[in-house]
């Protein structure tokens, strides 16, 4: 129960195993397996109707799944009625207690369990402190700010020391900077209570930025289940590499080797390089594959001479966005591409709308998507 | 300040409204404060001479406190009854809730008499005879629809987070409702209340079939008294003092709630 001073035994695990749910016809969840390791900080992470918000609240015990286990601690949760879980929620828009000040939100899940008056309050402002609202006690939640309500929801639950934090879109209703200053203020606060934390989110930046793993989600099915770094620079498939930062798709067929390279030879017939896959074998020469590529890694520049392993563009506009500049691309097969340029020096004046561009890349930088 | 034309005429059908609804309240109170034998308004001059005459009066006085009583606990039994109501309507799930949320709210659009007559029929075909529990049973029907329409809203309204946080927490079904659910609804138990209280003691329709020399409520009394006698002051007088309690009971839950806490439905 000291999970707010960082003494801390660490959280536990959770484990998902083949966890379904439905509503009426529709889907929300098909047979995901996952397994948090304790302490660890996994978002779930998808556009709206993934089946995010359904998996949480079935770890919390709101909804009962179909089939399938929910497993906290080594403990077979399914049958455990919500209040007896030990687990903390902070929800969208935090729940507060409009009825309570902050001191009653905070201390409600103690005096829940009938502790003592005088260990309840020593451990509320303990929490309080935690969160840095210590002075707050007497206000009622809608006398404080957007970020101090989140912070009593934060406190009102890690006070209670749960196994496992649950977090709905906690940081949806702030506006950008707080969010972005919550962010951090919470992956530090988590480090140091060191509690597992299963995070939702439809925001694929606050997910990269706070995770240990991401489980990305889609149609009620996990689709990938891997580090930030993984998430983004090795994409299972098409969906996560387009719902994961910007992705540009390079179709084409398999046209040999070059050294660790495979030769890609595009529809436009550029020969241009991408890795070979990590795992397993690379695909038969003539296969079709579909290659990602990051707007940042590629490399724009005026079309002659022309370079080897180039990729023939036409520039069609040119997007100002103040860090960087935004070059939209057309091949010659009509396929669009989008590449950033670091806005570190002017652009070359012959990168104007209209003008033939190449655009070349580390051999790394392009992946295959393994489907 | 600026004078602003559309704000002084707003001003302006403001007061004619609330005019418009005070004035009968006006003559009926104004006529008790006169010193005339007859009914008469403006009075020809002041005198509480009818207040005495009409509080000596043992008809109007039993019938006051038995209206007190009724309207008393019919507040009691529709809370009693609605609130429960509320929380099966909005938190469960069964086939025919739109049904009996229609049948629980269906005596507001049922005419009194009509429900007065049946209601007597029935307890004449029971064997119960003009039981007093009769009168109370009716009244708590009637009242039922207001408590119930102002709990459901405020339910409707309030965040179905803050229970399910509350048990997350660690709080048991029966905490949750006593520390969050119970405490959140109690703008419209509070509301529906004071329109329950309203309701039964100045209802005519159905009390009229169903009271005895004994039960008698003072709305009942007051319209014998005027089908029999005539109007006059001490008429003007009871029902100054039936006013006067309802306000009372106005200014006492503004001093516990707030009256912005009751009219707003929105919790706080």
């Amino acid at each position: 129960m000291s999970a707010v001073t960082g003494r801390a035994e660490r959280g536990a695990d959770v484990e998902l195993r083949g966890i379904r749910k439905r509503y009426g016809g529709v889907v929300a969840v098909e047979s995901l397996d996952l397994l948090v390791q304790p302490g660890e900080f996994v978002s779930l992470l998808g556009p709206s109707g993934c089946g995010k918000t359904t998996t949480l609240r079935a770890i919390a015990g709101l909804i009962q799944p179909d089939g399938g286990l929910v497993i906290v601690g080594g403990r077979v949760m399914n049958d455990v009625p919500v209040h007896r879980r030990g687990l903390g929620l902070v929800a969208q828009n935090y729940a507060l207690f409009p009825h309570m000040t902050v001191m009653e939100n905070v201390t409600f899940g103690l005096r829940m369990r009938g502790m003592a008056p005088s260990e309840i309050e020593g451990k509320a402002r303990e929490a309080l402190a935690t969160v840095q609202l210590a002075g707050l006690e007497e206000r009622y939640p809608r006398q404080l700010s957007g970020g101090q309500q989140q912070r009593v929801a934060l406190a009102r639950c890690l006070v209670v020391g749960p196994s496992v934090l649950l977090l709905d879109e906690p940081l949806g209703a702030l506006d950008k900077k707080l969010r972005e200053a919550m962010q951090v203020e919470l992956k530090s606060l988590q480090r140091q209570v060191g509690i597992t934390t299963i995070f939702v989110t439809h925001d694929q930046e606050e997910a990269l930025t706070m995770s240990d793993r991401i489980a990305v989600m889609h149609q009620g099915r996990l689709q990938q289940f891997a580090t930030p770094q993984e998430i983004y620079e090795a994409p299972r498939n098409r969906f996560v590499a387009d719902f994961i930062g910007v992705c540009n798709f390079l179709e084409g067929r398999v046209s040999g080797r070059d050294g660790a390279a495979l030769l890609l030879r595009t529809d436009a017939g550029d020969l241009v390089c991408v890795a070979a896959p990590a795992d397993g074998s690379p695909p038969d020469e003539g296969a079709r594959v579909v290659a990602t590529l990051r707007p940042e890694k590629l490399v724009v520049r005026a079309g002659k001479p022309v370079v080897a392993g180039a990729l023939r563009t036409r520039l069609e506009a040119l997007v100002y966005v103040g860090t960087a500049v935004h070059f939209h691309l057309r091949t010659p097969s009509g396929e669009r591409l989008i590449a950033y340029r670091q806005n570190d020096s002017a652009p070359p004046p012959e990168l104007t709308p209209g003008a033939e561009v190449q655009v070349t890349w580390e051999p790394n930088a392009a992946r295959l998507l393994p489907e | 300040m600026r004078r602003d034309p559309g704000a002084l005429a707003l001003r302006l059908y403001c007061g004619l409204v609330l005019g418009f609804l005070s004035l009968p309240i006006v003559v009926a109170v104004g006529v008790a404060f006169g010193s005339d034998k007859i009914a008469r308004f403006p009075p020809t001059g002041l005198s509480l001479r009818w207040f005495g005459v009409a509080l000596s009066n043992a008809t109007f006085v039993s019938a006051l406190g038995n209206s007190v009583i009724l309207a008393a606990l019919t507040t009691v039994l529709t809370i009693a009854f609605g609130l429960p109501a509320s929380l099966a309507l909005v938190r469960q799930k069964f086939p025919a809730q739109p049904a009996l949320e229609a049948v629980l709210l269906s005596p507001l659009s049922l005419p009194g008499v009509l429900f007065g007559v049946s209601m007597l029929f029935f307890l004449g075909a029971g064997g119960f005879g003009l039981a007093w529990w009769g009168l109370l049973v009716a009244h708590a029907v009637i009242a039922v629809p207001y408590v119930l329409r102002t709990t459901l809203a405020v339910y409707r309204a309030m965040d179905r987070g803050l229970e399910e946080t509350a048990m997350v927490l660690g709080a048991n079904p029966w905490q949750t409702f006593r520390h969050v659910t119970l405490p959140l609804l109690r703008p419209g138990l509070v509301a529906g209340g004071l329109f329950a209280f309203l309701t039964s003691f100045d209802n005519v329709p159905v009390s009229i079939f169903l009271t005895t020399a004994r039960t008698t409520t003072l709305p009942v009394t007051i319209m014998s008294y005027l089908v029999n006698q005539d109007f006059d002051p001490i008429v003007g007088a009871i029902s100054a003092v039936q006013v006067a309690l309802v306000l009372a009971l106005l200014v006492v839950l503004d001093r516990v709630y707030g009256i912005a806490q009751i009219t707003s439905f929105g919790g706080q």
